[in-house]
């Protein structure tokens, strides 16, 4: 059975950039997007009750 | 040993073949749970998974209601699926402190696809990661609920976390995900 331990691991992390096995640019595009609505929706969420308050 | 070869052509390999999986947090009332639960790719070498880390985005850079899963083969990432059916999860949650997530679940990662935190091999089918307002949620889930070995997998998996003595870590069976007071079979 295949075991490495976690500092094996480690060793074996190349340190230049590989390419993964999928499409990553797509993957972390659409984290990107769902980020974006994430933070604007808390942006409307916040302007909504400052006008609130001041009324 | 790990280091002898001198051909970066030779992989690694793992165990078994593993797949990373991710839950999109929904954007919209449309989207259902198979349009968030996805399998992302899966890697079989220690190559290929360092290949995959260094391409997606690391737990502090994910948005909230976002999980990454990892299992084993093709285990869905679900109490239904019949590899998880009777078994559970050990989980502890991480409270108000960020910086080290990364570190805590690249080595929860490397624990479990390196086999180091089941010496049996017989208990993890795979291991999850939510990111909540509350806190970063770990899960390790395992294929049955004997408490004898999943103490020992229990006790590993609280140094993989570097956790103290003062903190606990729960092992939930799923059998009992649908009861009302769902509370950990054991306690560490
Ligand atoms: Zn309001
Ligand atoms: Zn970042």
């Amino acid at each position: 059975m295949a075991r490495y331990t976690i500092e094996e691991l480690l060793q074996l992390k190349p340190s230049e950039t590989l390419t993964a096995n999928f499409p990553a640019e797509e993957f972390r595009a659409i984290i990107e997007k769902v980020s974006q609505v994430q933070a604007l929706r808390e942006e409307e969420f916040a302007a909504h009750h400052v006008g609130h308050f001041n009324r | 040993t790990v280091l002898s070869g001198t051909n970066f052509d030779v992989k690694h390999p793992l165990n078994t073949k593993w797949t990373l999986w991710y839950t999109k947090p929904a954007v919209d009332p449309s989207e259902s749970w198979s349009d968030l639960l996805r399998p992302v790719t899966s890697f079989q070498s220690v190559e290929e998974f360092w290949a995959i880390m260094q391409n997606i985005p690391e737990p502090h850079d994910l948005p909230m209601k976002s999980d990454y899963h990892a299992f084993r083969n093709d285990i869905r990432p679900e109490w239904e699926d019949e590899a998880n059916a009777k078994g559970g999860k050990w989980s502890y949650q991480v409270r108000f402190k960020k910086n080290d997530i990364d570190e805590l679940w690249l080595r929860t990662l490397l624990a479990v696809i390196g086999e180091t935190i089941d010496e049996e091999d017989a208990q993890i089918n795979g291991v999850v990661l939510n990111v909540r307002k509350s806190g970063y949620k770990f899960a390790l889930w395992t294929k049955s609920e004997d408490k004898e070995p999943l103490v020992n997998i229990g006790a590993r998996f609280k140094q993989v976390l570097k956790l103290t003595d003062a903190d606990h870590i729960e092992f939930f069976p799923h059998s009992a995900a649908n009861e009302k007071h769902h509370s950990p079979s054991i306690t560490l």
